[in-house]
């Protein structure tokens, strides 16, 4: 007889990541995280427009939050596998100047 | 105040000016007013009792989802032990103002909170040493990258003006340029997060920094200040002014300074005097101490019982005017009448009608329930919160005539419960409610 087991089957709830821009810093919350989704924020310090994408091993932006007026608070959700990304400010040469941390994405333990 | 005495006056007054608010078994305790002056002086035991915050089910997790720094630290204040504590915690970070909006680094802030409360009842001369070593400090005021070549002046300046000494108190702009040479030298590394101190971009050369002449270093600026003159009356009226919006009596100044220095800079023997003297009880039935936004909240959820399940109070307090980590600017939070704007305010009344939201539904209440019942219900769901005399009669009134005639069945189904229903948002958001 098989017994649900609601626990192991629902999904993990998504992983939450903080980060705050500025002129010409980004400071994320986490430098590593479990496998999974993903809600990261951005939270626009600065005084210009800034925006929190996320960069795949192999090079591609896979999300973005769009453009985050300062003071304002941009969100994206995304589905990361194992691997190395990169979080950056795509706008203008943000990233060239600074605007970028490594986010390194982990299996899950039992996964 | 509430109390039938003047010593249970004066312990609801202690409750909401050295805390944040009296849970209503903290009223009915047989402990006498000096009791809990040296309980309040001498905190034991646990730091924090009841549930812990959860927010759609689960634990906070402050250094990762926007607005969770705010809910971690309404929750010590709902649920901390050591009220004094507590809320000097919450002085100091007014006192030392620091803004996340620049640091842009909530472990920092926290960091920086840890420290505060580390010193809050302790050595002022260890606490304004720790925060010139404080990474959000550092970053706050530019004190990180100041080097002997480009030596930056903000954390000098506001250290004399804000920190210990008072604008334009004993100090030049001459004192701040050499003290600003002195606090060269630390460094913080972005990438790696990392902060430290390199000798190398500190200017060792001698400087001239009230009145002395010294190759002075960072925490030589901290003695300075404090040996200055002018320091010890202004750090104690400063303190003073976290408990009463009134001028402190002069022989109480002097009392505050002479504790203060004789001690070696130590806070608890201040805070002692200011809260066992008569000054800080004046006028018990006529309080004058707008709360502030966060003593208001913390307050209401601690008279109701009630703890941090949903994150709406971080735009509540927001829109009060009071973000914990996020003070207006370097000389913190303007008090008292400035925290009563028309918009402050409504936000005021809208929280405590958050907090009753569904609380008494239609039907909840008997027919047989008296005015009399309605009203002591009401108070005891509050609270017991302080009334004067001209609301008294208003409630009793109001819940004498509100029902009045009111007994068809559909009538008693929904004018009764509306009636606890007004009284409870009245006890909570009503004018006495936002004084102390």
């Amino acid at each position: 007889m098989l017994v649900s087991t609601p626990h192991q089957s629902a999904s993990p709830p998504p992983v939450r990541l903080l980060a705050f821009a500025s002129e010409f810093h980004l400071g994320a919350s986490r430098t590593s995280a479990p496998a999974g989704v993903l809600v990261a924020e951005l939270k626009n310090n600065g005084e210009d427009d800034h925006d929190l994408a996320v960069r795949n091993p192999r090079g591609r932006i896979i999300a973005s939050t769009g453009v985050v007026r300062h003071g304002a608070l941009g969100r994206l959700r995304v589905r990361l596998r194992p691997g190395r990304y990169v979080l950056v400010c795509t706008l203008a040469d943000h990233e060239a100047l600074g605007m970028r941390a490594v986010l390194v994405v982990r299996a899950r333990k039992g996964a | 105040m509430a109390g039938a005495t003047r010593e249970a006056a004066m312990i609801e007054r202690l409750w909401w000016r050295a805390g944040f608010g009296p849970r209503p078994r903290d009223l009915r305790g047989k402990r006498t007013h000096a009791d809990l002056v040296h309980e309040f002086l001498h905190p034991r035991g646990a730091t924090l009792e009841g549930p812990e915050p959860r927010v759609d089910g689960r634990p906070l997790s402050p250094a990762n989802q926007y607005g969770q720094d705010v809910l971690w630290w309404l929750d010590r204040m709902v649920r901390g032990r050591h009220p004094l504590v507590e809320r000097m915690t919450f002085n100091w970070h007014d006192h030392w103002a620091t803004s996340n909006d620049k640091v842009g680094d909530v472990k920092l802030m926290m960091r920086q909170q840890r420290t505060l409360r580390r010193y809050a009842l302790g050595n002022f001369r260890t606490l304004a040493r720790a925060m010139v070593r404080d990474g959000a400090m550092q970053i706050w005021l530019d004190l990180a990258g100041s080097s002997d070549e480009a030596p930056n002046e903000n954390f000098a300046r506001e250290f004399f003006e804000l920190f210990t000494l008072g604008a334009n108190n004993g100090y030049t702009e001459k004192d701040i340029r050499e003290a600003a040479r002195a606090l060269t030298g630390f460094t913080f590394d972005y990438d790696s997060k990392r902060f430290g101190f390199d000798p190398k971009q500190h200017d060792g050369g001698t400087k001239h920094i009230l009145g002395r002449r010294g190759r002075f270093g960072p925490l030589d600026v901290v003695d300075l200040a404090l040996e200055n003159r002018h320091h010890a009356p202004y750090l104690c009226k400063q303190v003073w002014g976290y408990f009463s919006p009134r001028t402190p009596p002069p022989r109480l100044v002097k009392q505050l300074v002479s504790a203060y220095t004789q001690s070696g800079y130590e806070i608890a023997p201040v805070l002692s005097l200011i809260l066992s003297d008569g000054a800080l009880y004046a006028d018990l039935e006529e309080p004058d101490m707008i709360k502030p936004p966060v003593v208001y909240v913390a307050g209401m959820l601690r008279q109701t019982g009630t703890y941090i399940t949903t994150d709406d109070w971080v735009w509540m307090l927001d829109q009060m005017g009071q973000r914990p980590f996020y003070p207006p600017n370097v000389s913190g939070w303007e008090q008292n009448e400035a925290w009563l704007s028309t918009s402050a305010l409504r936000m005021r009344f809208q929280a405590a009608a958050s907090l009753l939201h569904d609380a008494i539904e239609d039907g909840a209440i008997p027919a047989d329930r008296s005015p009399e019942q309605a009203l002591e219900h009401s108070r005891t769901y509050a609270g017991e919160p302080w009334t004067s005399k001209a609301t008294s009669s208003a409630l009793a009134s109001y819940s004498r005539l509100s029902v009045a005639g009111r007994d068809e069945k559909w009538e008693v189904k929904h004018y009764w419960p509306e009636r606890e229903r007004v009284l409870r948002q009245v006890l909570l958001a009503g004018p006495d409610a936002q004084v102390c």
